[in-house]
């Protein structure tokens, strides 16, 4: 998520999340073309973004734009439906004839694949495509970010040409969920087990294919010629497959810029400054076509070393700085519509979700803090907070060290590049006693965020996600709390990671979540309408423009 | 007055620009004195009203960025550092100038002269007023430090040549060819924070030290090289050989002989970094080093006013008019030092 994570700051650099629209409220759409003008059939989607893709390999790729091209490039097993509502929420097949079937237990997984998916190289898509994807994933010189989700997979076996015969260790009800992940798509027994493909083209079975990557500079994917909509197994999914090319340019420029030139139809999809915002809502209305807004599956929060001295089995002070942080500062930080405020982990719209009311979300309760922060609690009043320096890293940083001045804890702010910020709060040891960090989940199930970023089990030298270093404490039998949630199903695994949600956070108070967030987007005056989609953000697939 | 006394002056004077040395008229009734090198360069400086104006106007920002910020601050009853909720409006824009706030601590509404300064709705006019402190004491500390290292190794190298020369300009290549960048941000990460409480008792902003060095350690090898290289040419001068053939010691006539000729390019290259070095601290800052956030410094509001250059142009107005103004006085006093050692360089 490492990667993922880093960008989510260039992202929020963007003012425009790729990332997409919480599950419960759906996928999202904007405006129908047929209110407007005809779709037109061909022509190029043109992306701006400040960053390059960290990979365009699905087996390395893991930054949210890069996963948005996965999106119209890969062809996975499992997907969530590029639909509006319910339907959204649902996994369904996309490689896959149906729902795989689960046997010994709920440990196998037995898929059967679709005839007739081609990779744009011409080569036919079988099962042996699919579990070239699990073995480059599991593979320990490839170093995929996919290795840290298969920790419980037993073997992966081919049944023929199109069976696939997954089992697991355990049983796990989120592992359909984990492989809809771009990571698991089919890709040319001819990949390298152990090495990269980023050299265009780049052969993959989705509807588009990445013709050219000139790293840092711009990529360029077109229409995988295998691709028919109108016949089996194709037309089934209903994609719309509208442009012929897709472009990603605009590396390294300025996001003043790339929003000027998505106003003057020179791009399709661009950044803006966050303090822009309000302006463009205001310009083009929101949701009305051009400026849109939609609920995403992502929380920001500032999280407290539960392994720091000061921190350390001191839940009164780390309650203490829940009660003072002024949220809807910090939350204004982030820019105009940027999300809701909120002192939960887990995010609005996601499965689990359910208000508390734990904390203040007007503004800080000094009285109820201070009294919280004696002077035992304190611990000498000093602490050090890691921060990025763009975007809402400094001003969120000085906002919490304002606040907590005011109780007595005086902050001192270290500010680092959003890369060398992430890796350092990642390793353990380290001496640090805030961090700054936001989570955009990789599949939508509350287990991706309480189980990865609070289990303390998982806690590793280095690249831990879990930032706040909590392994339970001040919490009641947590770990068994989190196996039970982690194993229930349906509603009543809902309930459990709710009550999870709330007994952490009234408690034991590890992290302080302060915005759950929204994606942004500006578009181009010749996109019609769109899609966003939970995992892959803006759907490629289905964009139309007039 | 007898003329062995007069012969001493007309000594004295050589010590500094034998050229410039004036006589007075002698007169047989009074007794005249020859002006001595500091009294010449006096007289000439305080007849250049631009320069005199500019010494006035540097006083007054500092009478302005230390008692007067701390005056203000009493005041108005606010720190430059607190935020105001509705210092910022709904779109994350500061609230423009003599907009008025609430302060939670204190209940009562409050002015914000200049408006609010950033996201946080900080007051403009006390950060600015604050800013200069660092700004001045980073600018001024640095340029001092960058111009006497370079001197003094420019000149040595010049003047010895040979293997000593050989070292320090190898020693300037490789400091010029060295990733400064890199250096900065491994020093922030390690030694960093403690450099930053380095203060003398509160004389100096957090940072500041840091900083200095910095540009100490980076900064020396531009003044390095232009004075040896002007020293290269002296130290062929008659008056130089003269000197030699007297028996004055290298020292000696590097100090006495070499240094006063050097003043016009030192004092040049000193105003023209002294905005440089304002500028840089708040790009340093951003990588981590030096100024540590909250404290103000007219770099970081420079730095972070482009963002509003649509709704709030006026937050890049007053620390640019800051730092013109001040870097236009150091410009000018500069001249007008450089006139009052040299006249000959006033064409």
């Amino acid at each position: 998520m490492k990667g993922r994570f880093s960008f989510s700051v260039v992202m929020a650099l963007l003012g425009v999340s790729l990332l997409v629209a919480a599950t419960a409220a759906g996928g999202t759409t904007g405006p129908s073309a047929s209110d407007k003008q005809a779709v037109k059939k061909g022509g190029t989607y043109r992306i701006l973004g400040t960053s390059d893709f960290d990979h365009l390999d699905p087996a390395l790729s893991y930054f949210t734009h890069s996963w948005n091209w996965q999106g119209a490039t890969q062809l996975r097993m499992y997907y969530y439906p590029y639909v509006k509502g319910a339907a959204s929420q649902r996994i369904a097949p996309m490689a896959a004839t149906g729902l795989p079937r689960v046997s010994n237990g709920g440990k196998t997984y037995t898929i059967t694949i679709k005839r007739g998916f081609k990779f744009s190289n011409g080569q036919n898509v079988t099962a042996a495509n699919f579990k070239r994807a699990f073995d480059r994933a599991v593979n320990a010189k490839l170093q995929s970010p996919a290795s840290s989700f298969l920790d419980d997979l037993a073997s992966v076996r081919t049944q023929g040409a199109l069976g696939l015969q997954i089992t697991l260790k355990r049983v796990a009800p989120d592992f359909l969920a984990r492989i809809t992940m771009p990571f698991f798509s089919a890709v040319p027994t001819s990949f390298p087990l152990d090495a990269e493909v980023d050299k265009g083209p780049i052969a993959s079975a989705g509807p588009y294919y990445v013709q050219e990557w000139n790293k840092k500079t711009s990529a360029l994917a077109v229409r995988n010629p295998n691709w028919k909509n109108n016949v089996e197994p194709f037309k089934s999914l209903g994609f719309a497959n509208n442009v012929d090319r897709i472009t990603y340019s605009g590396i390294g420029g300025d996001l003043a810029t790339h929003r000027l030139q998505c106003e003057r139809n020179e791009a399709d999809l661009c950044g803006f400054p966050t303090t822009q915002a309000k302006e463009l809502a205001d310009k083009y209305g929101v949701n009305k076509g051009r400026f849109q807004v939609d609920q995403d599956l992502l929380v920001w929060r500032v999280d407290l070393n539960n392994e720091q001295p000061l921190f350390k089995n001191n839940a009164p002070l780390r309650k203490a700085v829940l009660h003072a942080l002024d949220r809807r500062f910090m939350t204004a930080q982030h820019g105009f519509l940027a999300g809701k405020r909120t002192d939960q982990f887990i995010p609005y719209g996601m499965g689990g979700f359910k208000e508390h009311d734990i904390y203040s979300l007007k503004g800080p309760n000094y009285a109820k803090a201070k009294s919280l922060a004696t002077p035992g609690a304190l611990r000498g009043g000093k602490a050090v907070f890691y921060a990025f320096n763009r975007a809402q890293g400094p001003p969120v940083a000085q906002s919490v060290q304002f606040n907590l001045k005011q109780i007595g804890l005086d902050v001192e702010i270290k500010l680092f590049d959003r890369v060398v910020q992430n890796t350092k709060a990642a390793t353990r040891g380290e001496a640090f006693d805030i961090t700054h960090e936001g989570w955009h989940a990789d599949y939508p199930d509350p287990a991706n965020f309480i189980n990865v970023l609070l289990d303390g089990r998982r806690l590793q030298a280095e690249n831990n996600v879990n930032t706040s270093y909590f392994s339970g404490a001040g919490v009641q039998n947590w770990t068994q709390k989190l196996d039970a949630a982690y194993s229930a199903s349906g509603a009543e695994r809902l309930n459990l990671y709710a009550a999870l949600d709330r007994d952490v956070m009234a408690n034991a108070a590890p992290t302080a979540p302060y915005i759950s967030g929204t994606s942004r987007r500006l578009f181009g005056p010749e996109v019609g309408c769109y899609v966003a989609n939970g995992q892959v953000g803006t759907v490629i697939v289905n964009i139309c423009k007039t | 007055m007898s003329t062995t006394a007069r012969e001493d002056e007309v000594l004295g004077a050589t010590t500094g620009l034998g050229s410039d040395v004036v006589l007075e008229p002698v007169s047989d009734e009074v007794g005249v004195r020859a002006r001595g090198y500091w009294e010449q360069v006096w007289r000439r400086f305080k007849r250049d009203r631009v320069a005199i104006g500019s010494i006035f106007f540097l006083v007054f920002v500092v009478l302005v960025c230390y008692p007067g910020a701390w005056l203000a601050e009493r005041q108005i009853g606010h720190s430059p550092s607190d935020p105001f909720t509705d210092g910022i409006d709904d779109g994350l824009i500061p609230v423009g100038p003599w907009s008025k706030v609430y302060n939670p601590f204190t209940d009562e509404d409050q002015i914000l002269v200049l408006g609010a300064s950033d996201t946080l709705g900080r007051d403009e006019f006390l950060r600015l007023l604050y800013g200069g402190r660092v700004s001045l004491q980073v600018a001024v500390l640095a340029t001092i430090g960058v111009m006497i290292i370079g001197t003094i190794l420019g000149a040595v190298a010049g003047y010895y040549r040979g293997w000593i020369d050989t070292i320090i300009s190898r020693l300037t290549e490789i400091t010029m060819a060295f990733p400064a960048l890199l250096f900065v941000i491994a020093l922030a990460s390690t030694v960093g924070s403690r450099l930053n409480d380095v203060t003398f008792g509160g004389v100096l902003a957090p940072g500041v030290v840091t900083l200095v060095l910095v540009f100490w350690a980076f900064g020396w090898f531009y003044p390095a090289r232009i004075i040896r290289a002007k020293v290269l040419s002296l130290r062929e001068k008659e008056f130089v050989e003269a000197a030699l053939m007297t028996g004055a010691s290298d020292w000696r006539i590097i100090r006495s002989h070499l240094l006063p000729h050097l003043a016009a390019p030192i004092i040049v290259y000193s105003t023209l970094v002294v905005a440089g070095y304002v500028l840089a601290e708040a790009a340093l800052s951003f990588l981590g080093v030096g100024i540590p956030l909250p404290t103000p410094s007219w770099g970081n509001l420079l730095s972070s006013a482009p963002e509003f250059y649509t709704s709030q142009p006026w937050l890049m107005l007053w620390p640019g008019v800051a730092v013109v103004l001040t870097t236009l006085a150091f410009n000018l006093l500069g001249d007008g030092l450089r006139d009052a050692f040299d006249p000959r360089s006033r064409l």
